[in-house]
């Protein structure tokens, strides 16, 4: 693969875990900046991307009001409609929190990387801060760092590297509290874990997370 | 409700219009509601309401013929819309991207909201649009070179 193959896939996928790309980068330190460069762009996206979904409306959106009875009845519908759909998703069993976390994760598997490369202190602050958090300076290298949605929730998403390899993080700080739970589901091996504000997931392919798991407990201050 | 930010996020950036989104964001509730029996599997929830979405807001295209505007008028007012809107403060990078993602050709913005906030797979892209894998990446790439090109221009032009 030569460095215009390397550009053109990164620019179409910068989290690819394609090893073909990865060994090039190993190899080219200007294809390897320039991913990372890709990658810093696209955190930048993905928070551009993520407007506020609960905003009123502005003066930029007025528009004519529809007659009376019908914004009533369509009003009636719509709150029927969503008294409904929510009580068959509430009816629905719901997978476990293990589960979810891992599917979370398995969503976004670019972010598995083994890497040098570490996420930048002013980025992680920002992700951290939407959920009251801030992580000790140098208490851990921390190559991903995004703010994702998880049942409802903004879910701080960090993967910490280890020297066995790379380590996902969700703190979950709206969900009930809970016992310490052992996870191992899909290849995935982890461990739930009571903090100050609902829990920490924790989960690793053939990697330990013990040590990191209790940094990172360790290391977070709930704000 | 499982899913909205989801579905309201993606029609926004499909048709740059907050209460057009709310509006197709209800009605897409409303006929996925009445079509729940043909979601065979719970894990397709998300893309199917996305792709009822993305028909509803074609539907609605189809049937206003919703008037066009001065592309630079129509990004200036959802750029500022956008400012006013958002509850959380927003820095000035993120304000700027957004700016540039909103001058994308909407044949590029549509599979990068697809990739980067939705987390969906090339192929995934390529189904949903029904377009090849060769396609979305090329159209993923495209996009990134613009808002490189123009994000720096931005960037630059704050600084002077």
């Amino acid at each position: 693969m030569n460095c215009d193959e390397f550009r053109t896939l990164i620019g179409a996928e910068p989290n690819s875990i394609n090893p073909d790309l990865l060994a090039h980068a190993e190899q080219c330190p200007d294809c390897a900046r320039y991913r990372q460069e890709m990658q810093a762009m696209d955190r930048l996206i993905h928070r551009a991307l993520e407007i506020d979904v609960a905003a009123p409306a502005t003066p930029f959106q007025v528009k004519k009001d529809p007659p009376r009875l019908w914004r009533m009845a369509a009003s009636l519908l719509l709150t029927a409609s969503l008294v409904a759909v929510t009580s068959l998703w509430l009816l629905t069993p719901r997978e476990s929190l293990a589960a979810e976390a891992i599917a979370h994760v398995q969503h976004e598997a670019g972010s598995l990387i083994r890497t040098d490369a570490a996420v930048d202190p002013a980025s992680l602050d920002e992700v951290l801060a939407h959920a009251r958090l801030r992580l000790r300076p140098g208490a851990a290298h921390v190559s991903y760092a995004m703010s994702c949605e998880f049942r409802g929730h903004r879910v701080p998403h960090l993967v910490v590297q280890s020297e066995q390899g790379p380590i996902t993080v969700l703190v979950m700080t709206e969900v009930p509290q809970q016992q310490r739970e052992e996870i191992d589901e899909d290849g995935f091996r982890g461990v739930i874990l009571p903090a100050p504000r609902g829990v920490i997931v924790v989960l690793g392919q053939n990697v330990p997370v013990d040590a990191v798991a209790d940094t990172v407990l360790g290391a977070f201050d709930y704000l | 409700m499982p899913f909205r930010a989801d579905v309201f996020r993606f029609v926004y950036w499909l048709c740059r219009d907050r209460t057009l989104a709310e509006d197709v964001v209800q009605e897409t509730l409303l006929r996925a509601w009445r079509s729940i029996d043909s979601l065979g599997d719970e894990a397709a929830a998300r893309p199917w309401l996305l792709t009822i979405a993305r028909r509803e807001l074609a539907r609605v295209f189809e049937r206003k013929r919703l008037p066009t505007v001065d592309i630079d008028t129509a990004v200036a007012a959802q750029h500022e819309a956008l400012a006013v809107a958002d509850r959380h403060e927003v820095d000035h990078e993120v304000a700027q991207m957004r700016h540039a993602i909103l001058q994308l050709d909407p044949i590029h913005r549509e599979p990068l909201v697809l990739q980067v906030l939705l987390g969906y797979s090339t192929e995934e892209i390529a189904g949903h649009l029904e377009i090849s894998v060769a396609a979305v990446l090329t159209r993923l790439f495209r996009a990134r070179q613009v808002l490189r090109q123009q994000f720096a221009g931005s960037s630059e032009g704050s600084h002077s």
